[in-house]
């Protein structure tokens, strides 16, 4: 047996074992079966076979009736996404940025508002469901890890991100 | 029947009627192929086991688009390559926008069996564009188009790369 057919035989029987606990660390994080399910039910209440004209133009009556009769429609959160509440305590800063996975990072793209008059600064962002991280930028250059959060990793770059999965029936930190 | 014999799209039947253990038992039965991916993706075993986590999740919530024609390992597998993916992706632009170097994290020898730690050290010194496809062929057993699929790269291009970290690993761990 060459050295090569040795190392295969090898890479055959070796396991790169999961860390322990970790079935039990997912099924913990599962979603409720019964609640995604409905989601599923609901995604199909939707016709196919070209049956779609009639409730179609029933739903687009509907929702001009709603923007024009009340006057003001609230943003919905797009579907497959969830509010999530960012907050940050600075009482001292001009200006907070978000930036994480879900903007790619980008300077200027979310600026939370604030301060509040105890110093708070705040941003309501709908997130893609899944996991992601972020940082707060205050001022445009002290960056400031969520205290509040549970979860951290550093990033690399000598700096701790939080990380963060939200679905649409919670929001883990 | 015991629930280790049934076939992944038996127990992915019995999971979308609601029975959580028979999810369960496909975790058990998968984590290490899905966590070994990310392991061999990432180089770090703490992002592995979220992107390991995130995977199991990430299917679960799509199970009713599981085509059981085809392997379940495979699915889970491409699930959590494509999600490792979109995390350098999102890294790169983070990097690019500090303009620093990525410190990258050593494999935890403590988690290795210290029959393999020889091998497993020559793995993690293999870049991931060819230990991964090496994983997948020869600690997976996936056949070749099945290692392109998981990757999104073509059947030739894997048995390149496989090829490849074949020579590498050998001259790693020859004395």
């Amino acid at each position: 047996m060459n050295a090569e057919d040795k190392i295969l035989e090898q890479l055959a029987k070796h396991r790169t074992k999961a860390p322990d606990g970790f079935t039990d660390r997912v099924m913990a994080a599962l979603p409720d079966r019964s609640r995604v399910k409905m989601r599923e039910r609901v995604a199909g209440i939707w016709p196919s076979h070209g049956r779609w004209i009639t409730p179609a133009f029933a739903g687009a009556a509907a929702m001009l009736l709603v923007v024009f009769g009340l006057g003001r429609l609230d943003r919905p959160v797009e579907a497959g996404r969830v509010s999530f509440h960012f907050e940050l305590h600075a009482p001292g800063a001009d200006r907070v940025e978000l930036l994480g996975t879900f903007n790619e990072w980008k300077s200027g793209d979310i600026v939370l508002n604030g301060p509040d008059a105890s110093g708070h600064w705040t941003a309501e962002v709908a997130l893609p469901e899944g996991r992601h991280e972020y940082i707060f930028l205050v001022d445009g250059d002290r960056w400031i890890t969520d205290p509040k959060a549970a979860t951290h990793r550093p990033d690399g770059f000598g700096r701790v991100n939080t990380v963060i999965k939200v679905y649409d029936d919670e929001n883990t930190a | 029947m015991a629930m280790d014999e049934r076939t992944d799209p038996e127990l992915v039947r019995a999971s979308l009627d609601g029975r959580q253990y028979a999810y369960e038992e496909l975790v058990q039965r998968h984590q290490d192929a899905v966590f070994g991916l990310a392991v061999s993706m990432t180089r770090n075993r703490e992002d592995a086991a979220d992107m390991a986590q995130e995977a199991f999740i990430r299917a679960y919530r799509k199970l009713e688009q599981y085509n059981p024609d085809y392997s379940f390992r495979s699915w889970l597998l491409r699930i959590c390559a494509n999600q490792t993916k979109n995390l350098f992706r999102s890294r790169s632009n983070r990097r690019k926008m500090e303009e620093r170097h990525m410190v990258q994290t050593e494999i935890e020898q403590d988690a290795v069996e210290p029959d393999f730690r020889a091998l497993e050290e020559a793995l993690a010194k293999l870049p991931p564009k060819l230990g991964v496809p090496l994983r997948l062929k020869h600690m997976e057993g996936l056949p070749y188009d099945e290692v392109a699929e998981v990757l999104g790269i073509g059947v030739s291009a894997a048995k390149m790369r496989v090829l490849r970290a074949k020579k590498l690993l050998v001259e790693y761990l020859e004395p």
